[in-house]
């Protein structure tokens, strides 16, 4: 896993496992991101969505990661791209989409 | 229904057999004439373009198209039916578990105070253009939102979508029209072959 992999990672963790603190988002001061930490951020939309909906989970993930890399300065192999999912597999989902689109159209669903 | 043995006439199964060759046809040519149109042929691109879910994107493109939904009108109609089919589900576990989703994905994929307005906006402002995380939103009950960012960065590399940073971070979306008319021609021309069969 590369280091931008692993910070990804950290950082849904992060976000995911402490979204219900969001009511106190705007309670604190913004975190400050360093340029490296601002240029690894804008390369990844999910970070970019992160850092503006909850920048101090953010914080506290690259801080984390940091203290790992400084822990394990190891350089190590990066793991293979994982394949694309390719899409749900319910046959339900692309009818009820559909549907949606039908009725913001004005018309009525069509009966199963 | 009736419980008619349907293997019982030869001319019927002959053509339902037909049906069921034009349904096959209809999904095969629309992936290779997509892929024919792909301004990039590198075959990481093209192996995207061949997903079910670029097939997904272009049908709810060619729906929007279709149905003529293109005002701002159109699309806050649009967010509120999404919003309340995301609603009704979350309070049916047994097809949330069918299609995949959490409550947690699917109250992460409603339109919000903060996310409906701007959905509208961007639309207003440009005609067609949704920005990635709405489109996102929009495909929920199809893709994830990370299988929808990559489809949409295949389709930008093919030329059937553009996709330009705005200064707030997130990605506009517009497509070029050729996902859309792709999957209407072929459409069209299975719809005849169906015809023709009857």
């Amino acid at each position: 896993m590369t280091p931008s992999q692993t910070a990804s990672l950290l950082i849904a963790l992060a976000v995911s496992t402490t979204a219900v603190l969001a009511d106190v988002k705007g309670s604190r001061n913004p975190p400050t991101f360093t340029p490296e930490e601002t240029a690894l951020i804008k390369r990844d939309s999910r970070l970019v969505a992160a850092a503006q909906e909850h920048p101090w989970h953010l914080r506290c993930a690259l801080d984390t990661w940091d203290e790992i890399r400084r822990s394990a300065p190891a350089k190590r192999e990066p793991c293979p791209p994982l394949p694309p999912e390719p899409g749900r597999a319910s046959t339900e989902g692309p009818f009820d989409l559909l549907q949606i689109l039908k009725e913001a159209a004005g018309g009525s669903a069509t009966k199963r | 229904m009736s419980h008619e043995d349907v293997f019982a006439d030869r001319a019927q199964l002959v053509a339902d057999l037909n049906v069921i060759e034009t349904f096959r046809w209809y999904r095969m040519i629309f992936t290779e004439r997509l892929a024919a149109a792909s301004r990039d042929q590198d075959e990481g691109i093209l192996e995207m373009l061949r997903l079910e879910a670029t097939y997904q994107l272009a049908e709810f493109y060619y729906g929007l198209k279709a149905h003529g939904i293109d005002t701002e009108n159109d699309v806050e109609k649009l967010a509120d039916a999404h919003n309340d089919y995301i609603e009704g589900l979350t309070n049916d576990p047994a097809k949330m578990r069918r299609l995949g989703l959490s409550k947690d994905r699917l109250l992460d994929a409603m339109f919000t105070a903060d996310t409906r307005p701007r959905l509208v906006e961007i639309w207003r402002q440009q005609p067609g253009a949704i920005d990635q995380s709405n489109l996102a939103r929009l495909l929920t009950v199809v893709m994830s939102a990370e299988t929808c960012r990559k489809v949409v960065v295949a389709c930008a590399e093919a030329g059937f979508l553009e996709r330009k940073d705005t200064i707030y971070g997130a990605k506009l979306i517009v497509s070029t029209g050729v996902l859309e008319r792709t999957l209407g021609e072929c459409l069209r021309q299975s719809r005849h072959r169906i015809a023709g069969l009857s």
